[in-house]
């Protein structure tokens, strides 16, 4: 008997049957990985676990023993922790009263102990050897990455013997994403039992020992790594054979036709001289560690953010003072984050999908409900939408089809420059495909896509050229041959890119 | 260096009705340059204490990103309540005011309950119970008046060593109080819940009986409202609360408690308070009519959240070009 199983786990919800008689098992010191589509019941599972759900029926052991959960405080207290995708951090308060939220030692006053937990925080920085931080600052001062780094910190602080790693490295940086990784070998080594869920299946490759494949809530496959290959695991995820996972690449480029030109736009300290140039049907893709200026340089065209220099869009010099601004002139911006910036989750898909274009679809003073239906329905049909209806609250979807109405309601503008921030985030390979396709179908049509990914497969994958960033500034741009993986990193890192004879020389 | 100065007195939320009080406490001596005395500070915190009491406990309510209208209610029963049932002794005395307390704090954990548990939306669930309570409030006592005992409003009103009021001691010490709360599993809790209550949860914060606490505190502290009014006012009154309810989120806003919740404290509420009354004595003292009174106050209410809003777009403006 595995060390930990979870028998026969059943869960639904008003109409959707979210995990039918599912089971996952792990011993200690194992990395076991949980892959599934969007809406395979992975989220369920470990919600369960962790004591956000209460299942219908199954039972979860650990060492022989039954495992009674109520609530998230139970999961903790048993030694079940996670690092949640979406962060369970508090913005307003400081590093160290998120690093032991809900588990605050106190003194004989009941007050909670300040210098300790300070301390102690500090301690945890060094343990695990991440960037040192005041333990005093606020967390909404702190950028994404960062979060997700306190994030990681404050499950290991929980002293877990499960730990459960749900999408933890979406928003790394590749640096950060190994520092990641080799804690969760040194936790594994530990005799942990880790389960780690990823839609990047080299990562899972280079850490897991096993994988549990899930599709439609339940558990369709426990392979061993090596027993998996990458084709058997996206058709098992998917029920289906897919084609190749890239579309095939072409190029759209209209040369002459220069949509949006950058010069010398710099804001503050995090964008300098950024001189750039983005034709009608061109993906451009936007590469570097993370945190190098490029979510400025999407706020700047954005008009989320004061910026000096020009932005010329179509041969006409625009001051973007002002989203409206960038939107009249065709923008369209295509956030991360799909929560707190792209999708407005307590309105239904219809009104999410409309939202951006409501000038486009009223007649008069009045909204046209038929025009509304015709972009609702194409743009659900277009992208697959996985909803009931449209009325559904998009709050209820799963992830993978939020980010889809959030891209749904971006392209109703009918935009001619699309700014697409990491929108691959945390979605699974099937609506991955089909997000690539679709950005492909967008350059063929001419319009001009600014594409930024932490992911570099994908920017050499998707993207006709790659620019990388580094310290605010442009470090190159990457035509070609020369836009490959090995090249986007060195041009991160302030190497100079060399192209594949040099290469091949050079080993 | 600078980052001390964005950690203290310019990051607390309480920062804009520090100022404003200062300002209206300077026109104040210099209008009338004798009047700062002890005698003049209790006589402001006794005229000052009713409103504390009902503008702290929303404060609570306002920190866990909720809002409670039946303090109104709940100041009314209580008026009403301990008017009509206290009897000149001792012991009297200290039931009733002890179950006055007790109805107000269970009314409120009500509250708490059916918002929490149901999930409807505290406005709704609040405004319901202001009415009930409300309501009550004039089957106990059907207008003003009630037999309050001489010998309770003596010892509410009551100078120590003849110049420092009992109200005084109460504002001292719920300050330390709150200074202390603050520093407790639930004072962050409290925080956690109203800046984000799906994350708070997931950390194992038990968000039902934080909320049980925010509107238990609100409605223990509308019940000494409506305790203290009585002794104030030496008479009892089924629509003191009416009054009140705006009164005290004005101030809570004011001392920079945000409506949306997680930023906030009864620090900020007690500055707020006192600012709002400071306001009307020197409206009153330039001989202005009491509808100047509200005007200002109203006034004061757009400046202090403009002036919050804005700071805080400036300082996000800076972060993100720094």
């Amino acid at each position: 008997m595995p060390d930990f199983e979870m028998r026969n786990i059943c869960k639904s919800f008003p109409g959707v049957k979210a995990l039918d008689n599912a089971n996952f098992n792990a011993d200690r010191g194992d990395i076991v990985a949980l892959l599934g589509e969007n809406g395979a019941g992975k989220s369920t599972l470990i919600k369960v676990l962790c004591g956000e759900h209460k299942p219908d029926s199954g039972e979860i052991f650990f060492e022989g023993k039954k495992l009674e959960i109520h609530s998230t405080r139970d999961a903790i207290q048993q030694k079940i922790c996670a690092v949640y995708q979406e962060l369970s951090l508090v913005p307003e308060l400081t590093i160290a009263e998120n690093m032991f939220l809900g588990f605050y030692e106190v003194d004989s006053l009941r007050r909670v102990n300040y210098q300790k937990l300070e301390k102690r925080t500090k301690e945890l920085f060094k343990k695990y050897e991440a960037d040192d931080l005041d333990p005093r600052m606020k967390v909404k001062e702190l950028s994404l990455a960062q979060k997700q780094v306190l994030e990681i910190l404050k499950a290991l602080n929980r002293d877990g013997d499960i730990i459960v790693f749900d999408e933890a490295t979406s928003a790394l940086s590749d640096k950060n994403a190994k520092w990641l990784m080799n804690i969760i070998r040194r936790l594994a080594k530990e005799g942990k039992v880790i389960i780690f869920i990823s839609h990047r299946l080299d990562e899972i490759r280079s850490l897991c020992s096993r994988v549990i494949v899930y599709r439609a809530g339940t558990d369709v496959a426990d392979l061993k790594i090596e027993d998996a290959d990458s084709d058997q695991l996206v058709s098992l995820m998917l029920g289906r054979e897919i084609g190749g996972y890239y579309p095939q690449k072409e190029n759209f480029v209209r040369e002459e036709e220069v949509l949006v030109s950058l010069k010398n736009v710099s804001s503050g300290h995090t964008l300098k001289n950024v001189n750039l140039n983005l034709r009608a049907g061109e993906i451009l893709g936007v590469g570097g560690l993370a945190g190098q200026g490029q979510s400025e340089l999407f706020k700047c065209l954005f008009g989320l953010l004061p910026y000096n220099g020009e932005i010329m869009v179509k041969n006409k010099e625009i001051r973007m003072n002002h989203t409206a601004t960038a939107m009249k002139q065709g923008i369209a911006l295509i956030p991360e984050e799909r929560g707190l910036q792209g999708a407005v989750l307590k309105q239904s898909v219809r009104e999410n999908i409309v939202l951006a274009s409501l000038d486009k679809i009223c007649n008069g003073l009045f909204l046209s409900k038929a025009k509304e239906g015709e972009i609702v329905g194409r743009s659900m049909k277009a992208l697959s939408i996985k909803a009931e209806s449209p009325e559904t609250l998009v709050g209820t979807l799963s992830g993978g089809n939020q980010q889809k109405v959030v891209l749904a309601k971006s392209l109703a503008m009918e935009p001619d420059i699309i700014l697409m921030y990491d929108i691959t985030r945390g979605v699974d390979v099937g609506t991955k495909k089909e997000m690539f396709n679709m950005t492909k179908q967008y350059a063929k049509e001419g319009k001009a896509i600014l594409f930024y990914s932490t992911d570099s497969e994908e920017l050499v994958n998707v993207c006709n050229s790659v620019v990388v960033m580094n310290n605010g500034m442009i470090a190159g741009r990457l035509d070609g041959e020369m836009s490959t993986r090995e090249n986007i990193i060195r041009l991160s890192v302030g190497e100079e890119a060399v192209s594949k004879e040099e290469n091949d020389e050079e080993n | 260096m600078k980052k001390i100065k964005e950690r203290g007195f310019w990051k607390s939320p309480a920062k804009v009705s520090v100022i404003l009080f200062i300002v209206v406490e300077l026109i104040t001596f210099m209008l009338q340059p004798n009047v700062l005395s002890m005698s003049w500070i209790s006589l402001k915190a006794e005229s000052a204490i009713t409103l504390m009491f009902a503008a702290i406990g929303e404060t609570f309510v306002l920190l866990i990103g909720g809002i409670d209208l039946s303090i109104a209610g709940i100041i009314s029963i209580s008026s009403s309540f301990a008017a009509v049932y206290m009897r000149d002794n001792i012991f009297s005395m200290i039931l009733i005011s002890l179950l006055t307390i007790l109805i107000g704090t269970i009314i409120g954990m009500f509250n708490g309950f059916v918002i929490q548990k149901f999930k409807v939306q505290p406005f709704i669930v609040t405004f319901a119970t202001w009415y009930i309570f409300g309501g009550i409030a004039y089957l106990v006592l059907p207008k003003d008046g009630g037999d309050v005992p001489q010998r309770f409003v003596k010892a509410l009103t009551y100078r120590i060593g003849g110049t420092f009021s009992v109200a005084l001691v109460i504002i001292i010490v719920c300050l330390l109080l709150w200074l202390w709360i603050k520093k407790t599993r639930i004072g962050i809790s409290l925080f956690a819940v109203g800046n984000n209550a799906h994350a708070a949860s997931l950390n194992g914060i038990n968000v039902m009986r934080t909320t049980l606490f925010a509107y238990a505190a609100s409605g223990m502290f509308a019940a000494l409202c409506g305790l203290y009014r009585v002794a104030v006012t030496a008479t009892g009154s089924p629509t003191a609360g009416e009054s009140f309810f705006n009164q005290a989120i004005s101030a809570a806003v004011i001392g920079g408690t945000l409506l949306t919740g997680g930023i906030g404290g009864q620090f900020g509420t007690i500055i707020g308070v006192l600012v709002f009354k400071a306001i009307t004595d020197l409206l009153v003292f330039a001989g202005a009519s009491s509808y100047w009174s509200t005007l200002f106050q109203g006034a004061l209410l757009v400046i202090a959240v403009l002036f919050s809003t804005v700071t805080e777009i400036l300082r996000e403006r800076k972060g993100l070009t720094e």
